[in-house]
């Protein structure tokens, strides 16, 4: 006999519904003010799915038990636990594969052509350890405070994979901060940009041609930059070989087949498996912490001081160019690409109409990109034995 | 796992900040580098376009000569 008790409604709780509405807002967020939608989306729809009882898409078996939300260590069984399982959390498959699409998408070419932007990426991984500091200090443990630290780098498939590696189960909350405060970009660096630069210095004109790049020196980048990272910090090598190979892919010109693959199909499908499995991982047992609430505003400051200190550091290396940059495009070396860069562009132009600082930010966002990814190797080389 | 001390998140924080600044430091240099050897080679190239063409313009009034007797 079918009752009210074989349905959903009778397992319902408070904790549920504040779960779905989070879900709803994450919708919101993505459809209607178009924040990250290809992420948000399958996130936000996930958090809905796995907070309405009973339907067992994260079940998971521990010392012979049922339970109804992902447990690192127990046996998954729900549909989306063992794509959680086997695709995140033990394997790390799906953030190295993404990184295979996003080398594929980038461009080196303004990185190649202003080689000075490295240093901004470099220096915008400062949010990264000042972040690691305070979590520290706020009684987080190493690997999580870590992990916690590498969302300021503003790079999604680096912090879900760090997590992984680290900190398991927290993954599906830094996993959201880092991809809501990436989706806020627009609102977030702005007002520290403006508190940091006059409004001389943003009106700095750059000339908007780069020198050309040949397609040798693109071939090139990937493979020396892959063997230059990987024999530095060898823990980075699933995400900057990933990263490169995809690159390489592209540039190459003779495997335009598998770029494609990279950069579409195969981004796309990951991107869904990724988007429902982090989703699915924000049950109300996993999200509703204190800790939870301490890491969004952790990840916040994160963002804060990465964006100040890119843009600090190239006011500091005006001080010995004869040529002056920008310090807007500073901002862009957290890696959030390519919505940073849009953000230095707009608002430069806003200072100067002249201006057209976006290939001059595409520079620094992907030094951010693989300098994050250098980070998060750095961290696996020093806490994960 | 480590232990969770102030030493140890010191010391990860400091090599790693240092770290990150040394590997893109390097990777500046090697671009840099092959920035360098890109704008010799290709004068070199250009160089040798330009005498591909004096020789072809040397060469095609003699060969002209030979067919022409």
């Amino acid at each position: 006999m079918f009752g009210l008790f074989e349905t959903g409604f009778s397992s319902l709780t408070w904790q549920h519904a504040v779960m779905i509405l989070i879900g709803c807002v994450l919708l919101y967020l993505g459809i209607v003010k178009e924040y990250e939608p290809l992420l948000l989306v399958p996130i936000g729809f996930g958090v809905i799915l796995v907070n309405l009882p009973m339907g067992g898409l994260m079940d998971t078996i521990i010392d012979g038990k049922l339970v109804e939300s992902y447990t690192p260590g127990g046996q998954p069984v729900g549909m989306v636990a063992r794509i959680f399982e086997y695709g995140l959390s033990q394997g790390e498959i799906i953030p190295c594969l993404i990184f295979v699409g996003l080398g594929a998408l980038t461009d080196f070419g303004p990185l190649i052509a202003n080689p000075r932007s490295l240093l901004t990426g470099a220096a915008a991984q400062f949010g990264v350890y000042i972040a690691m500091f305070i979590s520290f200090a706020l009684g987080f443990t190493l690997p999580e405070a870590a992990t916690i630290g590498i969302i300021g780098g503003a790079d999604g498939p680096t912090t879900i994979y760090l997590a992984a590696n680290l900190a398991p189960h927290i993954l599906g909350t830094v996993a959201v901060t880092a991809y809501t405060y990436m989706a806020m970009v627009p609102l977030i660096q702005p007002p520290i940009v403006r508190l940091l630069t006059t409004a001389k210095e943003r009106a700095i004109y750059m000339k908007p041609q780069l020198r050309p790049v040949a397609k040798w020196e693109k071939i090139i980048f990937p493979v020396v930059g892959a063997m230059i990272i990987i024999l530095l910090v060898p823990k980075s090598a699933p995400l900057i070989g990933c990263l490169m190979l995809g690159n390489l892919l592209r540039e190459s010109g003779n495997t335009d087949r598998l770029s494609e693959t990279a950069a579409n199909a195969l981004m796309n499908t990951l991107i869904i498996l990724l988007g429902l499995s982090v989703g699915c991982f924000m049950s109300a047992a996993n999200f509703l912490t204190w800790d939870s609430l301490k890491i969004f505003v952790i990840g916040c400051f994160s963002f804060a001081s990465a964006t100040a200190s890119g843009v600090l550091i190239v006011k500091f290396m005006n001080l010995f160019l004869k040529e002056k940059m920008n310090p807007l495009i500073g901002a862009a070396g957290v890696s959030a690409v390519p919505m940073s860069a849009r953000v230095v562009q707009k608002m430069g132009q806003q200072a100067n109409p002249r201006n057209f600082l976006l290939m001059h930010a595409m520079g620094p966002n992907v030094a951010g990109l693989i300098g994050t990814a250098a980070a998060a190797g750095l961290f696996l080389g020093m806490l994960k034995f | 796992m480590p232990e969770n001390s102030w030493a140890l998140a010191l010391q990860i924080g400091l090599t790693g900040f240092g770290m990150v600044f040394v590997i893109l430091t390097t990777l500046y240099l090697s671009l840099w580098l092959i920035g360098r050897l890109g704008a010799r080679f290709s004068i070199r190239q250009a160089k040798a376009g330009d005498r591909d063409k004096k020789l072809a313009t040397q060469v095609e009034p003699k060969r002209a000569a030979v067919s022409g007797g």
